[in-house]
């Protein structure tokens, strides 16, 4: 599955817009909770709705079976996420959850989930979300500026409280490193 | 007293899709009434669900009732009347008994063959046919979660999703969200 034509130019550009609304500078590092106020989402850990016992028990079962889910109650977005994840990633998890919202992805698509349905929406928006979410964490002008001190994926990670995956995933699909070498 | 299909809550177009529409399990208000009504005469449950003894004898035999009687009987049985809606298909014949059959027809199949072919479409079907729309309605969510999920995870995870939304739900009622 690819992004449509133009998706990655216009996220950079409304990650910027972005940033600047949020008085962050395109090298800041972005606080996902901020950026959840500053949408009215609220974000809700889901131990505040059903037991921690239960979300350890389905982790056993299956690792990251449960990241996050947006809620539509009463016509409010509700973001609520796992507590037994990392930090780094429980923004990156908010990060794509908010994507959703940025990119008005309409909930037309129904996954089942042992017979109870759920609409969600369609295959190539999650990954449009995951792109966006990456992007707002990491814009290029910051990757540029941390490929100029030299750091590399675990480096980016640990500074902009990411998790090393996304900082990977962002170093390699942006070509940061290679814009750099090729100066 | 009449069976009155009208009288029934009809289900809502906009949230079952117009393939599917609710059926009213009858018989399953039948056998709990009998379950719930033990030792006791028709007469004594009668009385005490508020309703009449020709009318509890004939809902427990399977006729069906009115709205106010079976409001009634749900609230002496203690269980919300949407147990009773089983959504159903209103498409009788699958597609896939569809294409067996064509496939049993075609002449250039021996009955062999025709076995083979459908038994390789039955197995892609069971496989492929599962994201056919429900006619349950569903929770609306953006969901995070693996792709693939392994046996016992789905129905944890149904399970907790569909109690999260509930608890947002009264969250959100009672003014705490």
């Amino acid at each position: 599955m690819t992004l449509p034509r133009g998706f990655k130019a216009n996220a950079e550009r409304e990650a910027l817009r972005v940033r600047r609304e949020l008085g962050l500078s395109d090298t800041d590092v972005l606080n996902v909770d901020d950026l959840a106020d500053h949408l009215k989402v609220k974000i809700v850990s889901a131990e505040k709705l059903v037991s921690r016992t239960r979300l350890e028990e389905l982790e056993r079962v299956q690792a990251y079976a449960f990241s996050a889910a947006t809620f539509q109650v009463s016509g409010r977005n509700i973001v609520v996420t796992n507590p037994l994840r990392t930090p780094g990633r429980r923004a990156s998890d908010v990060a794509h959850e908010l994507s959703h919202l940025f990119l008005k992805h309409d909930l037309t698509e129904i996954r089942e989930v042992n017979g109870m349905p759920f609409r969600t929406c369609r295959p190539d928006e999650e990954e449009q979300a995951t792109a966006f979410g990456g992007t707002l964490m990491l814009p290029r002008p910051l990757l540029l500026g941390a490929v100029r001190r030299q750091w590399g994926p675990a480096q980016i990670a640990e500074h902009y409280g990411v998790t090393e995956e996304m900082a990977r995933y962002r170093y390699n699909t942006t070509g940061v490193a290679k814009q750099i070498r090729g100066r | 007293m009449s069976p009155d299909r009208s009288q029934l809550p009809l289900p809502d177009p906009e949230e079952t899709g117009p393939d599917a529409v609710e059926q009213f399990d009858v018989a399953e208000l039948g056998r709990l009434l009998k379950e719930h009504r033990g030792p006791l005469s028709l007469r004594q449950a009668a009385a005490e669900a508020g309703v009449s003894f020709s009318t509890l004898t004939r809902v427990e035999a399977g006729a069906q009732p009115d709205l106010a009687t079976f409001t009634r009987l749900c609230a002496w049985l203690g269980v919300a009347p949407s147990r009773f809606f089983t959504p159903t298909a209103t498409r009788e014949i699958s597609p896939l008994d569809q294409a067996i059959t064509h496939l049993h027809a075609d002449p250039r199949l021996t009955d062999d063959a025709a076995n083979k072919i459908s038994s390789v479409l039955r197995d892609l079907y069971d496989a492929l046919a599962k994201e056919a729309v429900p006619a349950v309605p569903a929770l609306a969510c953006h969901l995070r979660a693996a792709s693939v999920l392994r046996p016992g995870a789905p129905q944890r995870l149904a399970d907790l999703l569909t109690d999260m939304n509930t608890e947002l739900e009264r969250l959100v009622e009672a003014g705490e969200l």
